[in-house]
């Protein structure tokens, strides 16, 4: 394994606390040689680059994800989002600057993997029964009616809030102990009203997804997506660092 | 069980769902996969800032939409104040339509994704 050339350019995949072993036949974005090098106490695992962008293509967001994924086979890796161009002096800073951060990162998602569970709560029927139009507001001027009609799609909002974060309380309850960590995005205004990502131990996924495989059964009234082993993306924020370098405007 | 090259993960993601097709269609609309970008491409410049500055307009009719609300339910208003504060408003939604409809946007659009805050509205 070879130290980082202080001036040339790279497209990263993941930082990993060790080095892992990758298939010769695989291929990165661009169709790229996959390299690992020594980064501070890291591994970064990346590409070299000498375009001034990346390609947004299915292609290449997959080999991406095929990078990662092989790193995860191994190990659990600090991914990078796609499309990231780096020089070695940027990543050798970042790591430098960030080491306890990552370190401490690196520990947190120690031997685990993300799993996903998205819930869709049809309230079509509901929705639908919900009639602004009232005896009361007949009575008022076109001003008044409509300040009328708001209050009544505010309730309806803030009761629908409540409902969805029950189901998330449920969710929640139902992984409870099988998780690390768990990221819980509500969306009280759409169909789609929950997407959650959970940090799981290696050694807990089979009785995670024994749970999770019980939850249609248990809640009729919800459609479940569940999905996974993912790499920790929603647990690892590398992006927030660099800029992208999107070939997209 | 630790992760090592003689124990590997089998790391291929397994998706389990009994209504694939409404999932396809919602994560779609949502476009929860990717954050939304603000499209700078030269020819379409001013859909992408109409996006923008309309959001942020959106946004803040909804605040004093609810303030009004509120001060309707406070009881602080008086049946004609709430008459035209509720004219102002109508007429408020309506123009945003308007503009709306002007740069080919619909209500999904006015929208920001704010990473793990969640969305802006």
């Amino acid at each position: 394994m070879k130290s980082v050339v202080f001036d040339k350019k790279f497209y990263p995949y993941c930082l990993v606390g060790q080095t892992v072993g990758l298939s010769e036949l695989l291929r990165g974005v661009d169709g790229r040689e996959v390299l690992q090098r020594e980064v501070g106490t890291l591994t970064a695992v990346l590409s070299e680059w000498d375009d001034k962008k990346v390609e947004l293509t299915r292609e290449n967001v997959l080999r991406h994800d095929a990078v990662v994924r092989q790193v995860l086979e191994e190990a659990t890796p600090l991914p990078f989002r796609f499309g990231h161009l780096v020089t070695a002096h940027q990543l050798e800073s970042y790591v430098e600057s960030k080491s306890e951060t990552l370190q401490s990162k690196l520990q947190h998602l120690h031997n685990c993997v993300e799993m996903s569970v998205k819930i869709i709560w049809n309230r079509e029927a509901e929705l639908a029964s919900q009639t602004p139009e009232t005896e009361a507001m007949q009575k008022v001027g076109r001003g008044a009616a409509f300040l009328m009609s708001k209050q009544a799609e505010f309730q309806a909002e803030q009761s629908s809030s409540s409902e969805v974060a029950a189901i998330a309380s449920w969710l929640k309850s139902r992984t409870s102990g099988l998780v690390r960590d768990e990221l819980v995005v509500l969306r009280p205004a759409e169909k789609l009203v929950v997407s959650a990502s959970f940090l799981v131990e290696r050694s807990s996924l089979a009785a995670y997804k024994n749970r999770t495989a019980l939850f249609d059964e248990e809640r009729s009234d919800l459609h479940f997506l569940t999905s996974g082993p993912w790499p920790p993306y929603s647990f690892s924020n590398n992006e927030l660092e660099f800029k992208t370098h999107l070939g997209v405007s | 069980m630790e992760l090592s090259p003689e124990n590997p993960l089998s790391a291929e993601p397994e998706i389990d769902t009994s209504h694939a097709q409404e999932f396809v269609e919602e994560l779609r609309r949502v476009g929860d996969t990717l954050p939304s970008r603000i499209n700078i491409d030269p020819d379409s410049v001013e859909q992408g800032l109409a996006k923008l500055v309309l959001t942020l307009i959106e946004f803040i009719r909804r605040l004093l939409e609810k303030q009004a609300v509120k001060r309707m339910e406070g009881g602080d208003l008086s049946p004609e104040q709430i008459e035209e504060l509720g004219l102002a408003l109508m007429k408020l939604e309506e123009k945003l339509h308007d503009l709306k409809t002007q740069f080919g946007l619909s209500e999904e659009d006015l929208n920001l994704d704010l990473g793990p805050i969640g969305r802006l509205i």
